[in-house]
């Protein structure tokens, strides 16, 4: 038994890889270059989403500039200029984004789990779910009152809430990143005509997760429609906002809403 | 008209809309304090529905939960995100903290009651297009509605013009 398991070393020949397989790991698709072209594409596609949300945001304050301006005015046409950039831009970076997502699919078609792996990073990251937080906080302007802000023409509220068949910028799905769902400019026909949501960023898959959102809509004891605020924000060992709505800019100073 | 008892404000817009808001926290329709709103409703109708709307998040209880409430689904989308199912009889009187569980997963729940007279196929109809609830109860005879708007600590009631006025609900209570 000794002399045959002696004999079956003696008979393994070594690997050696050759050349033409060294140079195509290193040049020609082979691991290392595998792993560079799907960093490079990671860190595009994160780029994108941070573009998109910019440009949510930008539409929204073009919006909000819009509903403020004087019909015919100059800061009309300008917040009208601003607006259609901006949706542009969101177009574009939404094909960019969905494009990105595809070539890295392809690029893990050997390795589904890779590519699972890398999109549930993104949403385990807490941290980067705040920072989504606070650039969409310090986008919105810190002016106005809630009643003035927003939308004076039905027409333009309508439409407002009507992208995609009233599923918002980022479609039925919304967008996911970072552990959370990311909804924009979505209708709630359910609740009534002309409302909706304008922005809204919460956690995915847990009860009690973290929120914020900005309503357009009708509230308990009123029976006109206003742009309010609601949040819950669990962090420092505390949760702050929660139940009901606040004023728009409640979230700016959620530091006031400790429970 | 507004008045509070019990730790609910409620505000009446006419004899066919009435939002309450629950000054303790979020709406838990299992709680006994809207034992009265359910008695009220049920002593009135025999059929009952549930649509939600927009799921808020989704874990392993949903589904189960739902199979234990429904009599028959009517609609549904994936990972039911929307669904619109027939509520068994017992769901509705003896499992309400269930229903209570499920309200809590969507934006936007409604709870439907229908009367003798409710046409179901036009209340399927309308649940299944993107009419808003108000219009629903303005348009089918005998029913009542339940539902959540932005707030998730109100309940909004709405119904049709030919069931009894919900602000006699609040002056029992008073009494």
């Amino acid at each position: 038994l000794e002399s045959s398991k002696q004999d079956d070393k003696v008979g393994e020949v070594p690997k050696q890889k050759s050349l033409t397989e060294k140079l195509d790991n290193v040049l020609t698709g082979g691991n290392l270059q595998h792993q560079i072209k799907v960093q490079m594409i990671e860190a595009g596609i994160e780029n994108q989403v941070d573009a998109l949300i910019k440009d949510k945001l930008l539409e929204q304050k073009a919006i909000i500039d819009l509903s403020n301006s004087k019909s015919g005015s100059f800061d009309e046409k300008l917040a009208m200029g601003l607006l259609k950039n901006s949706e542009a831009a969101e177009q574009r970076d939404q094909k960019s984004f969905e494009l990105g997502l595809t070539k890295l699919y392809q690029e893990q078609r050997n390795d589904f789990s890779s590519y699972s792996e890398f999109l549930n990073k993104e949403l385990d990251n807490m941290e980067r779910g705040f920072n989504i937080m606070s650039v969409a906080v310090s986008f919105i302007p810190s002016g106005g009152t809630s009643s003035a802000l927003f939308l004076s023409g039905t027409e333009i509220r309508a439409s407002m809430f009507s992208l995609k068949g009233g599923y918002g910028v980022f479609g039925k799905s919304g967008l996911k990143v970072a552990g959370y769902k990311i909804e924009a400019m979505y209708a709630t026909p359910r609740v009534g005509y002309g409302t909706g949501s304008i922005f809204s960023i919460k956690q995915i898959g847990v009860r009690g997760g973290n929120f914020l959102r900005w309503d357009y809509g009708v509230l308990h004891g009123t029976q006109e429609l206003g742009l309010h605020s609601s949040f819950r924000l669990n962090a420092l060992g505390k949760t702050f906002g929660g139940t009901g709505q606040f004023s728009w800019y409640a979230p700016f100073k959620f530091w006031n809403y400790s429970r | 008209m507004n008045r509070s008892t019990n730790n609910l404000d409620i505000f009446a817009y006419n004899s066919n809309q009435v939002s309450i808001k629950d000054l303790k926290g979020d709406v838990d329709i299992s709680d006994d304090r809207w034992g009265f709103v359910f008695e009220f409703i049920l002593k009135n109708t025999n059929d009952y529905y549930f649509l939600g709307e927009r799921l808020d998040f989704v874990d392993d209880n949903l589904n189960s939960l739902i199979e234990r409430l429904s009599e028959m689904t009517i609609s549904e989308s994936a990972n039911r995100s929307e669904i619109f199912f027939k509520i068994a009889p017992s769901g509705l009187m003896f499992s309400r903290k269930s229903l209570s569980y499920v309200w809590s997963y969507y934006e936007y729940p409604a709870l439907i009651f229908c009367g003798e007279k409710a046409e179901k196929n036009k209340l399927i109809q309308m649940c299944k297009s993107l009419v808003s609830y108000s219009e629903i109860a303005g348009s089918i005879d005998s029913i009542f509605l339940i539902h959540k708007n932005f707030e998730p600590n109100v309940l909004w009631i709405e119904k049709s013009w030919d069931m009894p006025n919900i602000q006699s609900i609040f002056d029992d209570v008073e009494k």
